[in-house]
């Protein structure tokens, strides 16, 4: 059962009891689950909560939801990927090429449009947004937007944020380290705010880069960068280590 | 009587307040108020989000009353009257229920920064709760920014101003 006096975060150790009860078969394959209420009834957990350790069990494919049907436990498939070992950096522009970077906004604001399950957090818990254009020999070339949980790192809207990158700010600063990096590729048409900052016209196509930067369990932020078009592109260099 | 009390000793933190930036619209605002005070029991009185520009400096204040307001639509607002008897508005809310899905879903893509209450009157830590009780009433605020240097680090709620007051009233 969950443990209050745990340090673990309750919807980390409610992840857990769910997904032992998946992999026991306790809960077998293309069995609905409980709802969302009784859930919350059975463990004695908010909704904000159960919803966490819901979509995390979703995402890593143990379960799949039904609009308007219900919960339904899912098949695991095994996947086996090769690992790298490979540099992070940030912004993820060509090294090579020189660049300056202005902070556009830097501010507070509450998790909208899925921040919260994105970055794992209740829907009250303040975020630190911040926005940054990068330029590519005076061209607009970067918009990055970071959203980092206001309580894993206070001094990111403190302190004076002018240059360089966020990540290691917040970890030199806040002491996190960083564990995992997914990035997540696409391609969108721009809003007219970011059509605006890049100069192109709005509704134009651009280079989206999605990254969800974990330190440990806890998703240290979400960050999503646009890139225009002949803007340099946005570099990913792997390395693999010996 | 005597009141001694400085701001500073009954000021509240800014991240009891929801916060969000002036390009939100009232229909984000909506959300995050259902999501952070209501849905989640917490009433934390008076229920208010803060307003930021983009360098986290307070612009505003969001009530529920400002949100409704934003909402109206725009013909319903009231006029300036000039030599003219009192008129009963009362009806007009059934115009604004015959519009509320078409005029409603238009108002509520407008920025909060439109209905928000500015922040235009401010306290600072060592100022005395008499002041800031003076600024609340004359200005009809509920809420009031405190600010150390250019710092903007709480925020004094009418409660606790009442409070105060009316403490150092029944001791007379």
């Amino acid at each position: 059962m969950i443990d209050r006096d745990k340090p673990q975060k309750l919807y980390i150790q409610l992840y857990e009891i769910l997904k032992e009860k998946i992999q026991s078969g306790q809960w077998a394959l293309d069995d609905k689950i409980p709802t969302e209420e009784e859930l919350c009834r059975i463990y004695s957990v908010s909704k904000a909560t159960i919803r966490l350790a819901l979509s995390e069990l979703a995402r890593q494919g143990f379960l799949r939801r039904q609009q308007g049907k219900g919960t339904f436990v899912s098949k695991k498939e095994g996947r086996e990927s090769v690992f790298l070992n490979a540099p992070f950096r940030d912004p993820m522009l060509d090294q090579r090429v020189a660049y300056t970077e202005d902070i556009i906004a830097r501010t507070v604001m509450m998790p909208i449009e899925g921040l919260e399950e994105k970055l794992r957090i209740p829907e009250d818990w303040h975020i630190v947004y911040l926005k940054k254009l990068f330029k590519v020999d005076g061209r607009p070339a970067v918009v990055q937007e970071a959203y980092v949980p206001y309580g894993s790192c206070p001094a990111l809207i403190e302190a004076e944020v002018s240059s360089g990158s966020i990540i290691d700010f917040v970890e030199k600063t806040c002491g996190l380290t960083i564990s995992r990096v997914i990035c997540h590729f696409d391609v969108k048409n721009a809003d007219p705010e970011t059509a605006r900052l890049l100069g192109i016209p709005g509704g134009s196509p651009v280079l989206m880069l999605e990254q969800r930067i974990f330190s440990g369990p806890d998703v240290l932020m979400y960050m999503n960068s646009f890139a225009a078009p002949a803007g340099g592109g946005i570099t990913v260099d792997f390395e693999r280590k010996s | 009587m005597a009141i001694t009390k400085k701001v500073k000793e009954l000021m509240v933190d800014v991240f009891d307040f929801p916060h969000i930036p002036y390009w939100f619209t009232l229909r984000q605002a909506i959300g995050i108020v259902k999501k952070s005070l209501l849905d989640e029991g917490k009433c934390h009185h008076p229920m208010a989000v803060l307003v930021f520009d983009e360098k986290y400096n307070l612009m505003g204040t969001l009530g529920l009353k400002d949100i409704l307001r934003g909402l109206e639509p725009k013909f319903m607002k009231p006029t300036t009257k000039a030599q003219v008897p009192e008129a009963d508005d009362s009806g007009l809310s059934l115009v604004w229920d015959t519009l509320f899905d078409r005029e409603t879903a238009k108002t509520a893509e407008r920025p909060v920064s439109e209905v928000m209450v500015p922040a235009r009157f401010f306290v600072r830590p060592d100022d005395p709760v008499t002041k800031a009780a003076y600024l609340m009433v004359h200005n009809e605020l509920v809420l009031l920014p405190v600010l150390d240097e250019k710092k903007f680090v709480g925020l004094v709620r009418m409660i606790e101003i009442f409070d105060e007051i009316s403490e150092a009233i029944i001791k007379i």
